[in-house]
């Protein structure tokens, strides 16, 4: 008993001890979480991404589901029962339209328990699960539009929803082809050079020499307008990656390149490792801080791509939701000042590439040893 | 008598080894007809000063030599084995298993990326038949074999967590991991203080004995290659100037500029206050070499005939050669031939 502090300070001098090793990734991600604008992008990406795989589950409608309410503004939530009765459970209420004056109003005594988990449309959840719930809903005469409808009296929200899959998902596909692609190029130039590199190089600078955007509709308007929409989407994918990838190339080659003169890479040569293995382990490595970097600063350059080229009438194709094409429904000044909900995607993308800004600063900062406090 | 017979051929042997730089200012010829030999279980130092062709020496025999350089011509035998008319492929099977190379910065030498047992397992699994578990076990042995202590916890440390004389122990645990024959160390000690340099070279040294690896030590450090060394080469500007057995060439050098290398060695009964005696002159610029003997501009001994032809390796017996047409007798005061001329 007497010797129990002794005892305490060895342990805790023996667990110093047999600290494990931190991993630079472990370092990274606790320099990571110090930076707050970087952890709330982080938190509101998850929050959108999670949304986007569970779009089916969490829309009321299909994303397709037209009815005869066009530019309905958002349906009312209340929290009394339309008798002035206070209810926890939210209510909502029609909106009918006033013909004489084209405005909306709620209709008196329409008021309808908002109802969770209801039997709707049925969908498969993440492309396997076979279900028809849908979190919330109405039975009843009150249609529940959350962010109104547009101008063929789809659900926005819906729309909102289902589109964030194409939207954000483009930007990550497409990262992920620009992201090998490039490594791969800028790694293989930057680690044998001379011949091999002045070929690859120039290649990367012809594709680099083309106005970009001129490029991605010039591409995207070859593409017949019948196409299956997943195919389109696919396609879009490949021309924002074609268009990307050489800009990472260059930079990752130059990495590579002086990273080949460090001792490290010559050891690992003069112990027989293969040349594809120096390149994965130990030059790539050196370029990867930066790649994820640029990569997370890179996505939303995608996203806008993508919202450009629908809002051109050249990417998705409606019916199809993506944020892009359905802010070209928003184009119109009466849209633009009496229809604000029509803006969402727009508040959406920009949201989202606030988000992916802010991770990328804070990722750079956390794997830059430089930066480090 | 097969043994004797084995000990008397060399492992490595290097032959007329011409190794030369293309640049845009003209070709620089690095190494320019090298012979060396390394036997079993022995140290053969390779010394000379910055830029004299040793470091190039040593990455031509491990087929390493970095664009715009190329070896031009010569053999390098690993034991009958021409290296150099191999592919790149089966050089990489020679590289690590059967040649070892431990270079001058060890604090760069390990990727700071991965923990030290990383190295050590890519050789092993890359040249032996273990499976990762028997790897790490081996791994962990080699760190205890080269005197670090906790192998097993420390066989889990980054290279920023380990000092200088502890990183340069992992390379050699590394470089040896696969017990090559030949061992070729370009540097190994400039990097580090001299206690540690001690240790290591204490090491080498153990390791030799126990493996029986052939070295091939690359270094401008005399005393270094006195105490380590069987037999030293001392090149200059591309080429072996003179070569003998460590005594012989401590005791009896007949070239000049390893007399001149000897003489300005700090000694502690060197007059106190007086200047160290130096080579003068500088070492000639390799795209514009000197006709005839390449050292004859910083000679104190340099007759016509050395502007007028190349001197030959002479033998001098015992394993002594040494490349001058005058073989001026070894005296500590420089004498003052060169005044005449």
């Amino acid at each position: 008993m007497t010797n129990v502090t002794t005892n305490l300070d060895t342990e805790a001098l023996l667990a110093l001890e047999e600290a494990p090793s931190e991993t630079p990734f472990q370092l990274a991600w606790r320099q990571l979480r110090k930076n707050r604008f970087a952890v709330a992008g982080g938190v509101i990406l998850i929050f959108l991404y999670s949304a986007a795989i569970l779009a089916n589950f969490l829309s009321p409608y299909a994303m397709t589901e037209r009815s005869d309410r066009v530019y309905q503004p958002p349906s009312p939530v209340l929290f009394h029962d339309g008798e002035g009765h206070f209810s926890l459970r939210p209510y909502t209420a029609r909106l009918d339209l006033d013909q004489s004056t084209q405005t909306y109003h709620v209709a008196a005594g329409t008021a309808t328990p908002l109802q969770f988990l209801v039997h709707g449309e049925s969908y498969h959840l993440l492309g396997i699960l076979p279900l028809s719930f849908h979190i919330v809903g109405t039975h009843g005469s009150a249609p529940f539009h959350l962010l109104g409808t547009d101008s063929d009296g789809r659900d926005v929200f819906s729309r909102l929803l289902i589109g964030s899959q194409i939207s954000l998902s483009i930007g990550i596909v497409a990262i992920m082809i620009t992201f090998s692609v490039g490594l791969s190029v800028g790694g293989i130039a930057g680690y044998y050079g001379g011949t091999i590199d002045n070929i690859l190089m120039r290649v990367c600078e012809v594709i680099m020499s083309i106005p970009q955007f001129y490029l991605l509709i010039a591409l995207s308007g070859l593409l017949p307008a019948t196409l299956d929409p997943r195919l389109t989407f696919l396609l879009i994918i490949v021309i924002l990656s074609f268009v990307g990838w050489a800009g990472l190339a260059r930079v990752i080659r130059g990495i590579s390149l002086s990273t080949r003169e460090l001792e490290y890479v010559q050891a690992a040569r003069a112990l027989g490792v293969s040349d594809v293995k120096i390149i994965r382990r130990h030059i790539l490595p050196s370029a990867f801080t930066y790649a994820t970097v640029s990569a997370t600063l890179a996505i939303p350059g995608y996203i806008l791509a993508e919202s450009g080229l629908s809002f051109l009438g050249l990417g998705i194709k409606i019916p199809i939701p993506s944020w892009g094409n359905m802010l070209s429904a928003a184009m119109d000044t009466d849209v633009l000042t009496s229809k604000f909900w029509m803006l969402t995607p727009g508040v959406m993308i920009f949201v989202t590439v606030l988000a992916f800004n802010f991770l990328g600063d804070g990722l750079r900062d956390a794997l830059d040893p430089k930066l480090r406090k | 008598m097969t043994e004797s017979l084995e000990a008397a051929s060399p492992v490595l042997s290097i032959r007329n080894l011409k190794t030369h730089f293309f640049t845009d200012l003209g070709v620089v010829p690095a190494v320019d007809g090298v012979d060396l030999e390394v036997f079993a279980g022995q140290t053969l130092g390779v010394v000379g000063e910055s830029g004299c062709g040793k470091s190039v020496t040593g990455l031509s025999a491990m087929r390493l030599v970095a664009p715009p350089g190329k070896i031009v011509s010569g053999e390098i035998l690993l034991r009958d084995e021409n290296l150099l008319t191999l592919t790149e492929k089966e050089m990489q099977q020679r590289r690590g298993r059967d040649l070892g190379m431990i270079f001058q910065e060890p604090m760069t030498s390990l990727d700071p990326l991965y923990p030290v047992r990383d190295p050590l397992m890519e050789a092993l699994l890359a040249h032996t038949a273990m499976t990762k578990q028997e790897a790490l076990q081996e791994s962990i042995r080699l760190l205890g074999a080269v005197g670090i202590p906790n192998p097993e916890k420390r066989v889990n440390s980054y290279p920023h967590e380990l000092s200088g004389g502890m990183r340069q122990r992992v390379m050699i645990a590394v470089a040896l991991s696969c017990k090559p024959a030949v061992l070729i160390a370009d540097e190994p000690t400039t990097a580090l203080d001299v206690t540690v340099q001690a240790q290591i070279l204490a090491l080498l040294r153990d390791l030799q004995k126990e493996t029986g690896t052939a070295i091939l030590m690359i270094t401008h450090n005399l005393g270094l290659v006195a105490e380590n060394c069987q037999t030293v080469a001392v090149m200059y500007a591309g080429k072996v100037v003179e070569k003998a057995p460590v005594r012989t060439l401590f005791k009896n050098p007949r070239h000049p500029y390893t007399q001149g290398l000897l003489r300005a060695v700090p000694r502690l009964d060197h007059p106190p206050k007086q200047p160290l005696p130096t080579i003068p002159g500088m070492v000639p610029n390799p795209l514009r070499l000197p006709t005839g003997c390449r050292f004859r501009s910083r000679c104190l001994f340099a007759i016509d005939k050395c502007a007028a032809e190349q001197p030959p390796l002479a033998e001098l017996g015992g394993g002594h050669v040494s490349a001058c047409w005058v073989q001026p007798e070894f005296s500590l005061v420089p004498s003052e031939t060169r005044a005449a001329s």
